[in-house]
């Protein structure tokens, strides 16, 4: 399986406080502009993962070991 | 000199020869954490009255021959375990002090084995970072003594107990050993039972000993574990022993200091017969994004009532994890796991094509930061603390072997530095035995840093 390569996802201060209100965490404790920020370098992570998923690997979860078939 | 434990064996031969019982080792360690801790804050919790009561029962065993290692032998607990009649506060303020109603699997052994639990060391909040505050560093003060286990590092370098079990997610085990300077094991995914635990990431926690020497790491594993020889090995040497030497990323950049260490420390162990073979796993630079795509989600599952009910209570670091775990896409956490199956068949792959026995590198790529300090800088690059420990040491949780940190030098401020020897799954008698060869032929372990019971007088 080779993995779809996404883009980064910026999210903006809106976005963020859109997910937020959706995920029940509301409150001065969690600030939308900070959380955006932090996503963003999450999604940076994410692309680097693609990075590494991309090449073939043995590790098919749907596929056989050849020695097996 | 106060009377304390310097290790698990030299407590033990005193105590079957009659020449210390259970409960003056005991009421002895109680006065040293009340005289010492104050400056290091090791302990959250001191249970004087359940020390003494299982001194008692220690003192019983003894006289009736029914001793094991562990017996009448004065150990903590890190404050995530659950213990009976003893609160679980995870050094968070969210968690209440209520007793819990019963022993961890790996609590109640160290009792069956007859252990004095001294009481429960600090953690950092919710085993989630690196530093552990209010715990500092007997080596400097005015240093972190790592994390998250670190009041257990700091209580087993001050020679307060030669034992104290911390648990490891990301090195949070032998982060602390390396930079307190003492050993440290996280042993083999599932080896020593984590329920009763609080977990900060279900697939990727480990509990294991901190201790003062290897063979003391290998005495507690095998109560830990419910059985398992892991000392009959120890004296076997690493002659012809095949060890992989790790280098690139994620175990470069590192200090100067740190490298010299490590690089002496691999000649040390050629010296002594092993066959050391340079090692580069490509796969391994994604170490931190396949770690913080795992513990992210299941973290914030966790806590996902806290998250939302008390989130001013959990620390602004934290709850940005726990805020990106529960808001990041399923999507990023499958990556993770994905991830991680690619890293840990790399280093099986390397592992057996290469025919190799263990893996080495240093354990962290510095020594201990300032209690303020954010960033290393490393060749002009700046790194966050966390991130720089964490990086080393967290490519075996995600492949789940067996990780030992033993004490290879100083750097050049006098702060410990340590060499990290892993194994294959279950083997953790190789791991013991390179390490306890490395140990026997150095003398860093063991030497006393400057908060040290040795230096408490009567």
């Amino acid at each position: 399986m080779t993995a779809v390569s996404e883009p980064p996802a910026p999210v903006s201060a809106e976005e963020a406080a859109g997910m937020l209100a959706r995920n029940g965490l509301t409150g001065p404790a969690f600030d939308p502009e900070e959380v955006a920020r932090t996503l963003a370098g999450w999604w940076e992570a994410d692309a680097r993962l693609d990075m590494l998923l991309e090449a073939p690997s043995p590790d098919d979860p749907v596929g056989f070991d050849p020695q097996w078939r | 000199m106060a009377v304390t434990a310097r290790s698990i064996r030299e407590a033990a031969g005193r105590l079957r020869s009659g020449g210390l019982t259970a409960s003056e080792l005991a009421s002895a360690t109680l006065d040293a954490v009340d005289r010492l801790d104050g400056r290091l804050r090791s302990f959250v919790l001191v249970d004087r009255e359940g020390a003494q009561v299982s001194a008692e029962a220690a003192d019983a065993r003894l006289e009736e021959g029914r001793a094991g290692p562990l017996t009448g032998v004065p150990v903590g607990v890190k404050d995530i375990v659950d213990m009976a009649g003893l609160p679980t506060r995870c050094g968070s303020p969210a968690y209440p002090d209520r007793p819990r109603s019963s022993d961890a699997p790996a609590a109640a052994r160290l009792r069956e084995a007859g252990a004095v639990i001294v009481g429960k060391t600090t953690s950092h909040e919710l085993a989630c970072g690196v530093s552990s505050p209010p715990a500092v560093n007997p080596w400097d003060t005015s240093r972190i003594p790592g994390g998250s286990s670190g009041g257990s590092g700091a209580a087993v370098a001050a020679g307060l107990v030669p034992m104290a079990i911390g648990s490891d997610t990301g090195g949070s085990i032998r982060i602390p050993a390396a930079l307190c300077g003492v050993t440290g094991l996280k042993p083999t995914y599932g080896l020593v039972p984590t329920d009763g635990v609080e977990p900060l990431s279900w697939s990727l926690d480990h509990l294991g000993p901190l201790a003062a020497s290897v063979e003391d790491c290998a005495l507690s594993l095998e109560v830990l574990a419910g059985g398992g020889d892991y000392t009959a090995g120890l004296e076997g040497g690493v002659r012809k022993m095949r060890i992989g030497v790790l280098a690139g990323p994620p175990f470069s950049p590192m200090a100067p200091d740190v490298e010299a260490a490590f690089r002496e420390a691999v000649q040390t162990l050629r010296g002594l017969g092993a066959a050391p073979v340079e090692l580069d796993i490509p796969e391994l630079e994604y170490t931190l994004p396949a770690e913080f795509a795992i513990v992210g989600p299941e973290a914030a599952a966790r806590h996902r009532l806290l998250l939302r009910r008390r989130p001013e209570l959990i620390d602004p670091d934290i709850r940005q994890v726990l805020t990106a775990g529960a808001l990041m896409p399923t999507s990023h956490y499958l990556k993770g796991l994905q991830a991680r199956r690619v890293i840990r068949d790399a280093i099986r792959r390397e592992m057996t094509e290469r025919r190799l026995d263990v893996l080495a590198s240093p354990t962290l790529p510095a020594a201990a930061a300032r209690l303020e300090q954010q960033e290393f800088e490393f060749g002009g690059q700046a790194e966050s603390v966390t991130l720089a420990y964490v990086r080393t040491t967290a490519p075996f949780n995600l492949s789940g072997q067996p990780a030992l940190s033993v004490p290879c030098g100083f750097d050049r401020r006098g702060l410990p530095i340590g060499l990290q020897l892993a194994g294959r799954p279950f083997d953790e008698s190789t791991v013991l035995r390179a390490g306890a060869a490395y140990e026997a032929a150095s003398d860093w372990q063991g030497r006393p840093p400057p908060v040290h019971v040795s230096t408490l007088a009567g």
